[in-house]
């Protein structure tokens, strides 16, 4: 290579080398700009700014938020609602919590009761309020949001568990639906009809019956509740629950329709039921929206009776989701205005109409448009009646570490009658002593402060 | 001329601290006040759901109850332990072997490389799920794979034992199937599961010994070939020491990295079954975001940096045996 | 040929075969998101393992429709009778296939199968029974699911900030990480080693306790909601891995390199730049490319310090196909594939800097 092409080439290359670290720069610089021009406040000075917490669950749940910010501002032009958005409510809760930043107005959920201190009593407001009051809904519901006597959030929707079931599969296999007045037995006969193993290899490919791993406590406190009202007592020693959690294991032992604990958490529960591959599934509406979206028939229908010593039992398990108010809101009043817009009779009619809950007001859960048929599931009802019977998921504070040291206790009590489990009757006792140790530990740590006392 | 050496050693020293010095600034902005801050809650009980109530000074007792009377304390750290002592020489010989064996001149060595660096990049939240579907007993694509491998072999044969006995002895044995293992699913399989699926982020490991293997002067090897040496001197002569400040490396960030383990517990067996994934830091953060007992958090997370500390600096001071660094030589 | 060539191939093909198995297990998971990603929902669980997205579908007249199939009408040839099965006791989509019902196996003859519309507009479809020969089986890959994954997570939105803290962070940790790793390899001076175990230690005390009080800053530094607590430490050299990994590879460049450049006037910053940054392109590649991967998945940062929608980045927006109870298997799958495809590409150039010998032709130089 001649000397004159070797120059070209290296000014060729330091050309390059020029042009790349331009393309870097202005790459910072356009970075920055993005970072510049992201930082930017949401508060607008001279309107009332209301941070709204919310989750990112489904797409479909990001719209619902939404639509109920926009739809405010649009009705109120003075007001700015700033829409915090995350996948893990709680946890980020709870770290602004921890540095005052806290929202004023939040979507609640499963589990609100461990931030119960931290949400503002609704008593006085709702007193002067015709509309916010236990009537306006289905039975339960306005007892779920009370936390230390006080009402804590407005509730949006109150999710019972039902069993859903594949018409499909019933049709095939010859057996008819369930009603609203069945038994344990009838749902066992049932089940033990939709179990099958098609290839013959031992391992079954279709299960007449799952239950989410929350129903689990349901079927558990068939008899009642965990704890007296207080959550000072535990209650969960006696002779019911035993022969409650006797039945429960032998659905996947003895009558061999369920899948085993192991075997139903390593995939998910809604997809096996959504592939065709469980015939019955208990779960309460958060299920509506992905199952409407499966391609087979399928409908829901209450949980049945049990029966025990001439007696019978039922009930299941009610969580709600409602709106709460930070406890310390600078604007409790324009809070409680938003949080009252939301919970109020047009924004849960939109939600209930869109599929995005299960209505816990009587006037929108009874109205004909609500219930027409045509659309599934076709028996709607059995959400609304099953609320007279449903019994509020472990309304304590400390409902994750209660679940934390039952699981221990659950395993060694779901196991299979060749690996030796212990008895019901131990389980039930197990459950009662654990139960018993961490509420005490919670009332020596936690003495209920008056509201004047814990007003931050 | 002792000032002149004097004042070279203050020159070096001043240029020193000047390219360190945005680390100390970061240092004492984003790093030193937090950790200080949970040094000061780990003797306190705080409880981060309340709007009312700050942190109240409680003197040792976190660190009384952890030792006295907190029965997930031992059984958690026990478990942590089990992990680190298989997983951190395992990891460290499979980063070893897949660098030496992708630092060759082989067809398709980069497609190779993507291949193992593939699974650290599907991160997030697919992923864990993708294993969940793996490791399942019953439907999981490794069990139905060994099922059929099983039928082929015949169910009573003598291979189909030895490999199901085998691996139903480190991974436990799955509830419905006498023959095929419970993974993450079976309380003795479930550690040694996760420890497997520790190795398909090999990726990692494996890029930090490549580039610590381009560190090496193609020289050393030349003149060892000329010398005659095998492979294996090579290897053991050359590579190696040559390679000791990157193992080194990867040795100190095994530690620090399984004693502080957490996600695969968290995300995929929830600590169970029956607490045989609860890790260390898994119950801190069970107590901390889920119990609301920061301070009682923080002084657990405390106890972990002391060992991890210790484990540490033991490394650091036997590195001087079999670290061979060519700035030393000054 | 000689003993030693014979050798050499049959290494070969050894190496070539650990490394195809190795591969091969290495990318399952992979394959699987893929085949999952091109499904229906609801098909991602069907009965057995089923790598490719099959497709059922109805040939009539001129009209060929997508359906689901639900059962069959079959002959039992031994029995001599026709009954209805579900599509579950089928072995296959064949004519002539094996049937299973919970009282034994036999071999039949499909007539008709049961088949529903698919079409998610009109969710009470009646069922209705087509002949045998009308039902056809193809792969149909659902391509839409991609698109629709995006959409539904906003991508390009997110993609945006995505890039510019990965960008800006990555640019940060190399050019800090490595001038710090200079500072603790290269000089001499009083606490060195104090100094260098601080900064090891800084990695020790696991972040779920620290996590409140490093939010505490940047609340009073009033970066909530921005990108810059996501980024801006990295300029600091505050990854200690980083500045770890940066200082093993300097102390194992001789230090000839330096005296013999400051014989020549330099300076230590123009050691650095000129010299040993130069030198040093293989581990600035892996530093690159770890933070690279760490900042564009990076979930934590995001969730606490991001509220707005508009700011989140790519990892937080894959969220919104897994909630606490439902997961969108088919969306999830397309999305992360699509998010991690950057992290494939730049890992995949990267790699250019690992030729052995650089160190060498940079001594010759």
């Amino acid at each position: 290579m001649d000397r004159e092409s070797t120059t070209t080439t290296q000014a060729l290359l330091d050309a390059l080398r020029w042009l790349g670290y331009g393309a870097l720069a202005l790459a910072f610089a356009l970075s920055l700009y993005w970072v510049w021009r992201t930082s930017g406040s949401h508060v607008e000075k001279g309107k009332v700014n209301i941070d709204f917490l919310w989750p990112t669950y489904t797409p479909q749940k990001v719209r619902y938020g939404e639509h109920l910010a926009e739809q405010y501002m649009k009705e109120n032009p003075n007001v700015q609602v700033n829409l915090i958005l995350t996948s893990d409510p709680y946890k980020k809760l709870q770290i602004m919590i921890a540095g005052r930043t806290t929202p004023d107005v939040m979507w609640m959920g499963i589990g609100w009761q461990q931030f119960g201190d931290a949400l503002m009593p609704l008593d006085d407001l709702a007193a002067g309020d015709p509309d916010i009051r236990r009537e306006t809904y289905l039975p339960g519901l306005w007892d779920a949001e009370l936390w230390q006597g006080s009402l804590r959030g407005l509730p949006s929707s109150g999710q019972v568990g039902v069993l859903y079931y594949n018409k499909d599969l019933f049709d095939q296999a010859g057996v008819p639906y369930p009603s609203a007045d069945w038994t344990w037995d009838d749902m066992v006969r049932t089940a033990k009809a939709l179990t099958r193993d098609f290839d013959g290899d031992g391992v079954i490919d279709q299960y007449g019956l799952q239950l989410e791993q929350v129903y689990r406590y349901p079927f558990v406190v068939y008899a009642g509740q965990f704890a007296d009202s207080e959550w000072r007592t535990a209650r969960i020693d006696n002779p019911v629950v035993s022969a409650m959690l006797e039945h429960y294991r032998d659905l996947i032992y003895k009558d061999r329709v369920m899948p085993t604990p192991t075997a139903s958490a390593e995939l998910g529960m809604l997809p096996m039921f959504e592939a065709g591959r469980v015939a019955m599934h208990a779960a309460s509406g958060y299920a509506l929206e992905s199952f409407r979206k499966v391609q087979f028939d399928w409908d829901v229908a209450m949980f049945p009776w049990f029966e025990f010593n001439g007696q019978r039992y039922r009930a299941t398990g009610l969580w709600q989701e409602e709106f709460c108010i930070l406890w310390n809101t600078d604007i409790p009043e324009e809070a409680w205005k938003f949080a009252r817009w939301c919970a109020g009779k047009d924004m849960i009619r939109w939600a209930a109409l869109d599929g995005h809950i299960v209505p816990g007001r009587v006037d929108v859960a009874t109205s004909p448009e609500y219930l027409a048929p045509g659309k599934r599931p076709a028996n709607m009802r059995a959400f609304i009646d099953s609320q007279s019977f449903a019994v509020p998921m472990t309304p304590h504070a400390w409902h994750v570490r209660i679940a934390a040291e039952f699981d221990p206790i659950w395993q060694d009590f779901m196991q299979s009658p060749e690996s030796n489990p212990i008895s019901a009757a131990e389980a039930a006792k197990r459950f009662n002593t654990a139960l018993q140790r961490i509420l005490d530990e919670y009332h020596a740590e936690n003495e209920p402060l008056d509201a004047a006392e814990a007003r931050p | 001329m002792t000032l002149n050496i004097r004042s070279q050693r203050f020159r070096e020293a001043a240029s020193g601290y000047l390219f360190i010095l945005p680390w100390i600034a970061g240092f004492l902005v984003f790093i030193l006040g937090p950790m200080l801050a949970s040094l000061y809650l780990s003797f306190c009980r705080y409880d981060p759901s309340q709007v009312r109530s700050g942190a109240t000074w409680i003197g040792v007792a976190n660190y009384v109850k952890m030792l006295t009377d907190d029965e997930n304390f031992w059984p958690s750290l026990r478990v942590t332990f089990r992990y680190s002592i298989i997983s951190i020489p395992v990891q460290l010989l499979a980063g070893l072997t897949v660098a030496i064996l992708l630092n060759q001149k082989v067809r398709g060595q980069r497609f190779y490389r993507t291949c193992f660096y593939l699974p650290v990049v599907l991160g997030g939240v697919a992923t864990s799920l993708i294993w969940m579907w793996l490791f399942s007993p019953s439907q999981g694509l490794i069990n139905v794979g060994l099922a059929n491998l099983y039928e082929a072999l015949g169910r009573d044969s003598h291979l189909t034992h030895i490999l199901s006995g085998s691996l139903r002895a480190v991974f436990g044995s799955a509830e419905d199937n006498p023959l095929l293992p419970g993974w993450t699913a079976s309380e003795e399989g479930a550690l040694n599961s996760l420890i497997l699926m520790s190795l398909w982020g090999v990726g990692g490991s494996m890029i930090v010994n490549l580039a610590g293997l381009q560190a090496i002067p193609t020289v050393f090897y030349e003149a060892a070939t000329i010398d005659g040496a095998g492979r294996a001197s090579r290897l053991w002569h050359i590579t190696l020491p040559l390679l000791s400040p990157t193992i080194f490396f990867n040795l100190v960030m095994g530690v620090i990295g399984s004693f502080q383990v957490f996600t695969q517990g968290f995300i995929m067996t929830g600590g169970g079954p029956k607490n045989a994934t609860r890790f260390y830091v898994l119950y801190t953060y069970q107590n901390g975001f889920e119990y609301f007992k920061m301070g009682y958090a923080s002084a657990l997370a405390w106890v972990l940096f002391v060992i991890v500390l210790v484990f540490t600096l033991l490394i650091v001071r036997s590195s001087a045996a079999w670290v061979f660094y060519e700035a030393q030589k000054r | 040929m000689n003993r030693h060539q014979v050798l050499g191939i049959f290494e070969r093909i050894a190496i070539h075969g650990v490394l195809v198995a190795a591969a091969l297990v290495m990318l399952t998971p992979l394959v699987w998101m893929i085949s999952t990603s091109l499904k229906a929902s609801g098909h991602s669980l069907s009965r057995g393992i089923e790598w490719l997205p099959w497709e059922d579908i109805y040939v009539s007249d001129a009209l060929k429709t997508p359906v689901i199939v639900l059962g069959a009408r079959v002959r039992n040839e031994e029995a001599g009778n026709t009954i209805e099965v579900g599509i579950a006791s089928l072995r296959d989509r064949r004519r002539r296939t094996e049937v299973s019902l919970p009282e034994g196996r036999f071999s039949g003859e499909v007539l008709e199968y049961r088949v529903r519309n698919v079409s998610e507009a009109d969710q009470t479809a009646e069922a209705f029974w087509i002949p045998c020969d009308q039902l056809e089986r193809r792969i149909g890959p659902r391509w839409s699911n991609y698109s629709e994954a995006l959409v539904k997570m906003r991508f390009f939105s997110l993609l945006a900030n995505t890039v510019a803290i990965t960008f800006l962070g990555t640019l940060g940790t190399v050019l800090s990480c490595s001038l710090v790793a200079y500072g603790f390899a290269r000089f001499r001076f009083p606490g060195r080693e104090t100094l260098f175990m601080v900064l090891l230690s800084s990695m020790m005390l696991p972040p779920v306790v620290t996590m409140i009080p490093v939010y505490l800053i940047f609340r009073d530094l009033h970066w909530i909601d921005t990108l810059l607590p996501l980024f801006a430490p990295a300029w600091l050299g505050t990854n200690a891995f980083n500045v770890f990994l940066f200082r093993q590879f300097y102390m194992t460049l001789p230090f000839d390199l330096d005296d013999a450049a400051r014989i020549d006037g330099c300076s230590s910053f123009r050691i650095y730049w000129s010299i040993l940054l130069p030198l040093s392109k293989p581990v600035m590649a892996t530093v690159g490319i770890f933070s690279f991967t760490g900042l564009w998945l990076d979930f934590m940062g995001p969730l606490i310090y991001l509220n707005s929608i508009e700011k989140f980045t790519l990892s937080l927006g894959l969220y919104i196909f897994k909630g606490p109870y439902t997961v969108q298997w088919d969306y999830l799958m397309a999305a992360t594939l699509v998010v991690s495809l950057p992290c494939i590409v730049i890992f995949f150039l990267g790699q250019r800097f690992f030729i052995q010998g650089t160190v060498l032709s940079g001594l010759k130089a």
